[in-house]
């Protein structure tokens, strides 16, 4: 078990130093690099920009700057922002909170509605309940999480004229108005999640209770709840887990979007900003983040497969 | 009749919803088991002799009773609630599969499933049932039953899952053990074994067995009568010895006849029954099996045999029995063919 989690590990280094060279290399192959676009337009003239550029390194060839940049990255220094001069670990560390709060809320409310009407819907199998809940999932699939956060805004806009509060304040300082403002992002960013959660844990469902052992447990006289809560449910999470896995690559990239849309000061609105103005330290560090929070996210997935099916824990393929 | 029956089936229908409209995939079945005897159903794939079996307690998917009657001690299962049925799965009725492998919770622990069972039907702490589970192993035949309690099924061969299977079905010593294609998905020597430990279940306990088999062999080893089924019909029955010694059936005979023996010669097709079983919705006109009997003759396209009355442990399906000096005084078992 240990040792799985080891060779798990070594793999998401190894892949997040990939994510790292091809980021890197990227962005520096797309037109206009951080210097021509903070001067464009000024008249300064070729020279002054090149000193620019040797300031930052960026006349350095691309493999002298990666190499550079890895060298100062394992020291933890990320580097500097072409614009701010902020060191970008600094601007990081602020932003990381509002996004992985936003994250964690949207995966949490798309898992847990989702499973709980999946599982509705299975036990309730071809009746008026199971077909308005299919027919929802279907309607928050399809709509894109922006669209969902707009509806809501506007509903609650025209029939309560109520919007959310414009500033951001952290849940620390002002809960109320902290909740207020992430109330609808979470919604928003939920919703496909839980769509996609339910649809899947509906089948799943189907799948284990037309199955050999749950003919067995109800054979031996189980009550159907215990059925489904317990067998046919636990052997449904696989499936489950490996969606919430790909569903958080969903909602990270949402809150690209979301946060740039309710001004929520997290990484989604910096790595935003940072591709626009070409800030390459900053978009690197921000891909590098998302990167590892996805390679953790898959790691502690494939621990919890383990931790459910004893074939995995075993080193059996799944049958 | 020796002892008054344990498990009574009358008359038994059961349809399946399809796209066309619903269909019998049993239509009008009855036998009867005794407490402690065994009962082989046999027939072919798609003879309805599994669905007959798992309508009784309740356990099809899309499948129902449409009509007809289960007595169990003389209690009507048919239309009883849900709550009454399950209680009687496990404790009263117990069942086990053809496909052990398939038929064991791959996350729970072997033990656990064991201890599930037993405690459904009774009050009883976790560290009495599972005390009670390694004995029941211990009594299946488990090697090292201490240690493999804690073992999870994918751990176990077919044979000793199908071992588990049995110390399952016997947690609550029931008065029926219902065997569905027991050995069809294992070795013939864990066969031999498996039919060894039923075997010796039953002596020792008294639970009657009903056998779901397409194997005569295993029918001639185990049972004390035989059901055949054809097309969701019961086709012949009667004793073990008097229906494979003289089958009276067309059917039962060329199910018999295609058995291979060391005499059959290898230098011709293996004998075998041409055609195939029609399912439920293409049963033909007249008798079921009529396109594929080798004594057919016009009134078998025309009109559907009764179950004819040979004696008084037997009955066959057959017009043959119509013009037989036995079948002609013959009374019928069902007096009126149902319309499905």
């Amino acid at each position: 078990m240990i040792g799985y989690a080891l060779r798990r590990l070594g793999f998401g280094a190894v892949v997040m130093f990939l994510v790292t060279v091809f980021v890197f290399m990227i962005m520096r192959l797309v037109p206009g690099d951080a210097v021509s676009l903070q001067l464009q337009d000024t008249g300064v003239s070729k020279a002054e920009a090149d000193a620019m550029r040797a300031e930052f390194g960026l006349d350095d060839p691309v493999w002298v700057q990666l190499w550079t940049w890895l060298g100062d990255a394992v020291q933890g220094d990320l580097g500097t922002s072409f614009y701010s001069g902020e060191s970008v670990v600094d601007l990081f560390l602020a932003r990381i909170p509002v996004t992985v709060q936003l994250g964690l809320m949207a995966m949490m409310l798309g898992a847990v509605l989702g499973l709980v009407v999946g599982v509705v819907a299975a036990a309730t199998r071809g009746s008026m309940v199971d077909g308005a809940m299919r027919l929802f999932a279907v309607a928050f699939l399809s709509v894109p999480n922006f669209v969902v956060a707009l509806l809501v805004l506007t509903g609650l806009a025209i029939w309560f004229a109520w919007s959310p509060p414009i500033v951001y304040t952290g849940p620390a300082e002002d809960f109320t108005s902290w909740a207020q403002q992430i109330a609808i992002p979470v919604i928003a960013l939920g919703t496909g999640g839980m769509a996609s959660v339910a649809r899947l844990t509906r089948s799943s469902m189907l799948e284990s209770l037309g199955s050999d052992y749950i003919r067995t447990v109800r054979a031996k006289g189980v009550r159907e709840r215990v059925v489904i809560a317990k067998h046919a449910l636990r052997n449904s999470t696989i499936a489950v887990l490996t969606l919430l896995g790909l569903e958080l690559a969903t909602v990270l990239g949402g809150t690209v979007i979301i946060e740039r849309m309710f001004s929520l000061p997290g990484t989604g609105q910096l790595i935003y900003q940072a591709v626009l103005d070409r800030d390459y330290p900053v978009v690197v560090a921000c891909t590098i983040f998302y990167a590892g929070l996805f390679v953790i996210t898959i790691i502690l997935i494939d621990l919890l497969y383990a931790l459910v099916d004893p074939r995995i824990r075993s080193g059996k393929a799944l049958s | 009749m020796p002892s008054p029956p344990l498990l009574e089936v009358n008359d038994l229908y059961v349809q399946f919803p399809t796209p066309t409209g619903p269909v019998n995939a049993v239509a009008g079945v009855s036998f009867t088991v005794s407490a402690g005897e065994t009962v082989a159903v046999v027939g072919e794939s798609g003879s309805g002799k599994s669905v007959s079996s798992l309508a009784l307690l309740g356990l099809l998917g899309s499948g129902k009773i449409s009509s007809g009657s289960v007595l169990l001690r003389g209690d009507e299962l048919v239309g009883a609630g849900r709550e009454k049925l399950r209680r009687l799965r496990g404790a009263e009725i117990a069942m086990i599969f053809q496909n052990p492998m398939s038929s064991l919770d791959p996350l729970f622990t072997i033990g656990d499933q064991l201890i599930e069972a037993l405690r459904v039907h009774r009050p009883m702490s976790r560290r009495a049932a599972r005390a009670r589970a390694v004995e029941l192993l211990r009594e299946v035949g488990l090697p090292d039953p201490e240690r493999r309690v804690r073992a999870y099924p994918h751990e176990l061969s077919g044979g000793q899952q199908q071992r588990v299977m049995v110390a399952i079905a016997l947690t609550c010593e029931p008065a029926l053990l219902i065997a569905d294609e027991p050995t069809t998905a294992l070795d013939v020597t864990v066969e031999a074994q498996i039919l060894e430990l039923l075997r010796t279940m039953q002596r020792d306990r008294g639970t009657a067995l009903l056998l779901i088999t397409h194997d005569m062999a295993v029918v001639a080893e185990m049972a004390d009568r035989v059901v055949v089924m054809y097309a969701g019909q019961v086709v012949e029955h009667g004793l073990v010895e008097d229906v494979l010694r003289d089958p009276r059936n067309p059917y039962t005979k060329a199910l018999i006849d295609s058995i291979p023996t060391p005499a059959t010669p290898r230098d011709r097709p293996m004998p075998a029954i041409a055609g195939n079983v029609p399912t439920p919705a293409q049963a033909p006109p007249g008798c079921r099996f009529h396109p594929r009997c080798p004594s057919v003759f016009e009134r078998c396209s025309v009109d559907a045999p009764r179950l004819y009355q040979l004696g008084e442990t037997r009955a066959s399906r057959c017009w043959l029995h119509e013009t037989e000096p036995s079948g002609s005084v013959a009374e019928t078992v069902e007096e009126v063919h149902r319309v499905g």
